[in-house]
């Protein structure tokens, strides 16, 4: 398993893409925070703003990192000396969703200078910040996982991207006012409020407070149990 | 040692393979014949576990592939038609990485024979998407090659190679054949004799002719060529 790790990583960093990836995703959420979060305006010594544009870089930056996962291995034909290998299918499956989780990570960890940034012009909670980190993390993951499904369905990236992109649109806004009212004329209140725990942010929001709630980390945990889980579906059911 | 009894596979409405039976043991070389469309890849997808058969059974040194695939599939080497490859990798790092996964154990070995037996030393370390088709194909033959399985099952090895390369292929295949099972799929009619002692001819699906080189060339006309004709139309 170890083995399947270390060549999806190879795969990864061996071409330009993924520094390109990596560079642009910091620049963007950086930009963000900056420019339109006004970060030295505020005045506050703390990231929040940064963390509260995370989830909407992620919406594209994780698909386009996805989403070539299964796909190009369909498209190139190596899925078929992939799953010939003597390894249950499951170890595949779930090495290429900690490497590309890992690759992930790896990103987000890039942001460190913004962390170094508050704490020399101020003197933030840091214990908040690291636990912003972490739900960033976690999210990812869940992000990563659905991606890699819409990945395994289509041997064509740019459909894994565009499907992966839409999906967790919907995931991540399904808390807010807009997704709400709009569909509280169509569904009665039970279902609303069981759209509404299926959002990101509403977890998220919780977990970047700093109290890691067990209801949030559940949630993100199960949800990547699921995405792989149907991931393995998938490619048992390949014809 | 492979084992294939009534295999049979459907796409949807289509009859891809239609009651299959045969078998090949150690010191087999298998010529698998027939035209574009017959069944030849299917069934190869089949045998290494990568597609699942609608009935009838594989096994593998008496291995289920479907109940013991792990066992089974470590016994096979294959090279899929149109050896596909990861092109950003070069050879050698694409060989340690299928060792590490095999987990065979002190593999530094294992790639040094390969890469003599295959000629690949000129270019082990250059990355896969740059190299011409008969490097390609070497390539793919080695990974099929690297643990030392019991079966190998090689799609159209030969194809895209030069003559001089193709006579290389042949007289590996040869000299391999004397402790294993091999099976290769080609629509080279003039290959089957020079290497395979066996030969299998399918056609939609089904087996139209089991038997020896000779006895094809025996049963009907004069080369070849015209047999092959003969026995699918």
């Amino acid at each position: 398993m170890l083995a399947l790790i270390k060549r999806e990583l190879k795969l990864f960093f061996i071409t330009p893409v993924a520094y390109i990836f990596t560079a642009i995703f910091i620049m963007t959420s950086m930009s963000l925070t900056f420019y339109f979060g006004s970060f030295f305006s505020a005045g506050v010594a703390e990231l929040t703003t940064f963390f509260s544009f995370i989830p909407w870089v992620f919406i594209f930056f994780i698909p386009a990192v996805t989403m070539k996962s299964w796909s190009e291995e369909k498209r190139l034909g190596t899925i078929e000396l992939l799953l010939t290998l003597p390894v249950p299918l499951w170890k595949i499956v779930i090495s290429k969703f900690i490497a590309t989780w890992l690759f992930v990570v790896f990103s987000i960890l890039l942001t460190f200078p913004i962390w170094i940034t508050v704490n020399y012009l101020g003197s933030p909670d840091n214990f908040t910040i690291f636990g912003q980190y972490l739900g960033a993390i976690i999210m990812a993951g869940s992000y990563v996982s659905l991606g890699i499904f819409f990945s395994s369905l289509t041997n064509n990236q740019i459909i894994a991207f565009i499907l992966s992109i839409l999906i967790s649109f919907l995931f991540t806004i399904s808390g807010l006012p807009l997704m709400l009212n709009f569909i509280s004329n169509i569904f009665p209140l039970e279902v609303i409020e069981l759209i509404s725990n299926f959002s990101f942010l509403t977890h998220f929001n919780t977990i970047q407070t700093g109290f890691f709630t067990i209801k949030g980390l559940l949630f993100f945990i199960s949800f990547m149990a699921l995405w792989n889980y149907l991931t393995i579906i998938k490619l048992l059911n390949r014809s | 040692m492979l084992k294939v009894t009534n295999l049979s596979k459907f796409f949807g409405e289509f009859q891809a393979i239609n009651n299959l039976s045969f078998e090949v043991n150690i010191g087999d070389v298998m010529g698998f014949l027939g035209p574009n469309g017959a069944g030849k890849t299917t069934s190869m997808r089949i045998i290494t576990g990568y597609l699942k058969a609608d009935g009838g059974s594989v096994s593998i040194n008496n291995k289920d592939i479907e109940e013991e695939p792990i066992l089974a599939k470590s016994l096979i080497g294959y090279l899929p038609e149109g050896v596909p490859l990861y092109l950003d990798f070069s050879p050698r790092m694409y060989l340690e990485y299928v060792c590490q996964v095999r987990e065979i154990k002190n593999y530094q070995s294992n790639i040094k024979n390969v890469i003599k037996d295959l000629q690949l030393e000129e270019v082990q370390d250059v990355p896969i998407e740059t190299l011409s088709k008969g490097f390609k194909r070497r390539v793919g033959i080695a990974q099929a090659l690297i643990h030392n399985p019991k079966l190998l099952i090689l799609d159209e090895p030969t194809d895209g190679l030069d003559p001089l390369q193709k006579f290389e292929v042949r007289k590996l295949i040869k000299n391999l054949s004397k402790s294993k099972a091999i099976i290769i799929s080609t629509h080279i009619l003039d290959e089957v004799p020079e290497v395979c002692n066996k030969c299998l001819i399918i056609d939609a699906g089904e087996k139209k002719f089991e038997g020896t080189p000779t006895q094809l060339k025996r049963r009907v006309g004069k080369t070849l060529d015209e047999k092959f004709r003969k026995i699918v139309s």
